[in-house]
C-alpha cells in the first residue's frame, strides 16, 4: 500500500467523527440532556455560594472549569455507550480502520461536544454571574488547549472503562485526578483572563499544550492494546 | 513556628509511629493469612518458591 | 485438603506448608525485624531533638517515618510501571502480578506518607491540612493508584485485565511528574511566606536515622513484594486452573452492581 501511515490515520479519524457526529445529530443527546446538565450545575452552584457576595463572579474561573470537568464525563461515557451498546466497538475493532484513526476520531468527537459546552457555559458565567472577560485572545486560546488535552485523555481513559460493568463509577476515579492538572491550568488562565492584565495566563495555556500534546501522543500509541481487550 | 510542650509533641510523634505500625502490621498480618488461603487450594508443584 | 509438610528447619526458619514464605524471604524478614528496632532506637531514643534556630524539637521525629515511606511509593510505582511495560512487551503473567502486588503495596506507603505528613501538619500549621504542594499531589496520586487496583478488580478475563492495567500502569506513572509539576507551579502562586514546608534540616544522627529508616523502608518493601508477588501468582495460577474459590470475590464484586445493563454490553470474560 503507498498510502501514507498518516493519511490513513487521519482519514479514519474523520469516519470516526463523522459517525459520531451523524450519531448526535440523530439522536441528540448532548444537546438536549449534557448541555441543560451543563447549565444546572451553575445554577447549582449559586446556591452553594452566595450571588449577593460577588463570590460567583470571583469563583467564576475556577467553577466554570468545574462544570465543564462534570459534564465531560456525561460526554465521555455517552461517546463510548454508542460503541458498546450495539457491540460497534466489536465492529470498530474487526474494521481495518487505524487504532490510532478512531483514537483521534473518538478524541475529535469529544472535543467538538465540549467546544459546544464551553461556548454554552461561558454564555452561562456572562449572563448568570456577571462575570465579563477583559483578554479574549487568551479565553479562546485556553478553551481550545484545555478541550483538546480533556478530549484526548477522555477519549483514553473513555475506553479503558468502556464495556465494564462499573464504567459509570470507574471513570470519574480514573480521570478526575488526571485531569487535574487541566483544572488548575484553565481555572488559572481564566482568572488572567478575567482580571485586568492577562500576566500569568499564557504561562499557562504553555502548560496545557504540553498537556494535550502528552495525551494525543500516548492515546495514538496505546490504544491498539486498549481496543484489542476492551 | 508553633513550639509545642515536650509532652504534646511526644503524643504526636507517637501517632505518627503507631499509625504507621498498625497500617504496615495490618497489612501484612492481612496478607499472609490470605496467603496460606490462596496456598491452601494451590497444589504444592504451582508453589515453586516452597521447595 | 492438606498439602505435604514443604518446610525445611525449625523454629524461626520453620516456614508454613501452605503460605507464601520462602528460605530467603524469611531471611530477609528476619533481617527487616532487626533493622526496625535499631531504626526504633535510632529514631526514637539515639537521636536528639532538633533544637536549631528553625527548631522542630522532637517532631522531627516524623519525618524518619515520613521521607522514607514516601520513596518506598515512588520506588513501588516506578516498579509497577516497569513491570507493566515489561507484560506488555512480554505477554507473560508474572510481570502482571508483578505489577499488581507493588500497586498495592505502594498505596500503602501513600497512605502512610499522607498520615504521616498531616500528623507533622498539624503540629505546625495547626490544622490537619494545609495546600501543601507535595502532600497535595501525592493525595492526588493516591487516588490514581486507587483507581488503578480499582480497574484490576473491575475485569474478570486475566489476560484483559492485564494488558488494561499494563497500560494504566505505564500512563499513572506519566501522570506523577504532571500533576506535581502543576500543583507545585500552583501553590507557588498563593504561597505565603508564613507557612513552613516539609523541609528540616537534619545532620548528624537525625540523619543516620532517616538514612537508616529509607533503608528499612526498602527491605521492608522488597519483603513484602515477595509474598505478595507470591499471592499475586498463586491467585492468577489459580485463575488459569480454573479453581473459582480464589476468584468468587472478585467476580461478586465486579458483577453486584450490574444494574440495568443490557446483556449485550457485557465484554468480560468473553475476549
Amino acid at each position: 500500500m503507498p498510502e501514507l501511515a498518516a493519511d490513513s490515520m487521519l482519514r479514519d479519524a474523520a469516519t470516526v467523527v463523522g459517525k459520531d457526529l451523524r450519531l448526535e445529530w440523530r439522536s441528540r443527546v448532548t444537546l438536549s440532556q449534557i448541555l441543560p446538565f451543563a447549565l444546572l450545575v451553575l445554577i447549582l452552584f449559586a446556591f452553594a455560594l452566595d450571588p449577593d457576595r460577588r463570590i460567583l463572579e470571583e469563583a467564576t474561573p475556577g467553577l466554570f472549569w468545574l462544570a465543564v470537568l462534570f459534564s465531560m464525563l456525561l460526554a465521555i461515557q455517552r461517546a463510548y455507550a454508542v460503541e458498546t451498546a450495539d457491540g460497534v466497538i466489536d465492529a470498530l475493532r474487526l474494521s481495518d480502520l487505524d487504532p490510532a484513526g478512531i483514537f483521534l476520531g473518538k478524541a475529535a468527537g469529544i472535543g467538538l461536544h465540549l467546544l459546544v459546552l464551553e461556548v454554552a457555559l461561558f454564555a452561562g458565567v456572562t449572563v448568570l454571574y456577571g462575570a465579563t472577560p477583559r483578554g479574549y485572545l487568551l479565553l479562546v486560546a485556553t478553551m481550545l488547549l484545555a478541550t483538546a488535552g480533556l478530549a484526548a485523555a477522555g477519549s483514553l481513559y473513555g475506553v479503558l472503562a468502556a464495556g465494564l460493568r462499573v464504567r459509570d463509577t470507574l471513570l470519574p476515579i480514573l480521570m478526575l485526578p488526571v485531569v487535574a492538572p487541566v483544572l488548575i491550568a484553565g481555572t488559572e488562565a481564566f482568572s488572567a483572563a478575567y482580571a485586568e492584565s492577562s500576566g500569568d495566563g499564557w504561562k499557562w495555556c504553555g502548560l496545557l499544550a504540553a498537556f494535550s500534546v502528552l495525551y494525543l501522543a500516548i492515546g495514538i500509541f496505546a490504544f491498539e492494546p486498549l481496543l484489542e481487550e476492551s | 513556628m508553633v513550639v509545642l510542650a515536650e509532652a504534646s509533641a511526644w503524643s504526636y510523634v507517637g501517632l505518627a509511629y503507631g499509625v504507621t505500625i498498625g497500617l504496615l502490621g495490618g497489612y501484612t498480618a492481612w496478607m499472609l493469612r490470605r496467603g496460606r488461603k490462596i496456598g491452601r487450594q494451590l497444589p504444592a508443584e504451582d508453589r515453586t518458591w516452597s521447595s | 485438603m492438606t498439602s505435604p509438610p514443604t518446610g525445611t528447619g525449625a523454629g524461626f526458619m520453620r516456614l508454613h506448608p501452605d503460605g507464601t514464605a520462602s528460605r530467603g524471604s524469611r531471611i530477609l524478614g528476619a533481617v527487616v525485624l532487626v533493622s526496625v528496632v535499631v531504626f526504633l532506637f535510632l529514631a526514637l531514643v539515639a537521636s536528639k531533638p532538633d533544637e536549631s534556630l528553625d527548631a522542630q524539637g522532637q517532631l522531627v521525629r516524623i519525618m524518619y517515618l515520613h521521607v522514607p515511606s514516601a520513596i518506598a511509593c515512588y520506588t513501588a510505582f516506578f516498579v509497577t510501571a516497569a513491570a507493566s511495560a515489561m507484560y506488555l512487551w512480554k505477554k507473560t503473567m508474572g510481570w502482571d502480578a508483578l505489577a499488581a502486588s507493588s500497586a498495592e503495596i505502594g498505596v500503602i506507603f501513600v497512605v502512610i506518607t499522607l498520615l504521616t505528613g498531616s500528623i507533622w501538619g498539624h503540629t505546625t500549621w495547626g490544622t490537619w491540612w494545609e495546600w501543601d504542594p507535595r502532600l497535595t499531589s501525592t493525595a492526588l496520586m493516591f487516588v490514581m493508584y486507587l483507581g488503578y487496583l480499582a480497574l484490576r478488580r473491575a475485569i474478570i478475563d486475566p489476560v484483559s485485565r492485564a494488558k488494561q492495567s499494563a497500560v494504566l500502569g505505564i500512563i499513572a506513572i506519566v501522570n506523577v511528574p504532571i500533576v506535581h509539576f502543576s500543583v507545585d507551579w500552583w501553590r507557588s502562586l498563593h504561597q505565603t511566606a508564613t507557612v513552613a514546608s516539609l523541609d528540616p534540616k537534619i545532620n548528624g544522627l537525625r540523619l543516620l536515622a532517616l538514612f537508616v529508616g529509607m533503608i528499612v523502608a526498602l527491605m521492608l518493601y522488597v519483603w513484602l513484594m515477595m509474598h505478595r508477588f507470591r499471592l499475586a501468582y498463586a491467585e492468577a495460577a489459580l485463575e488459569a486452573k480454573g479453581l473459582d474459590l480464589a476468584l468468587a470475590e472478585r467476580r461478586a464484586e465486579a458483577l453486584a452492581d450490574g444494574g440495568a445493563v443490557p446483556a449485550s454490553v457485557e465484554h468480560e470474560g468473553v475476549s
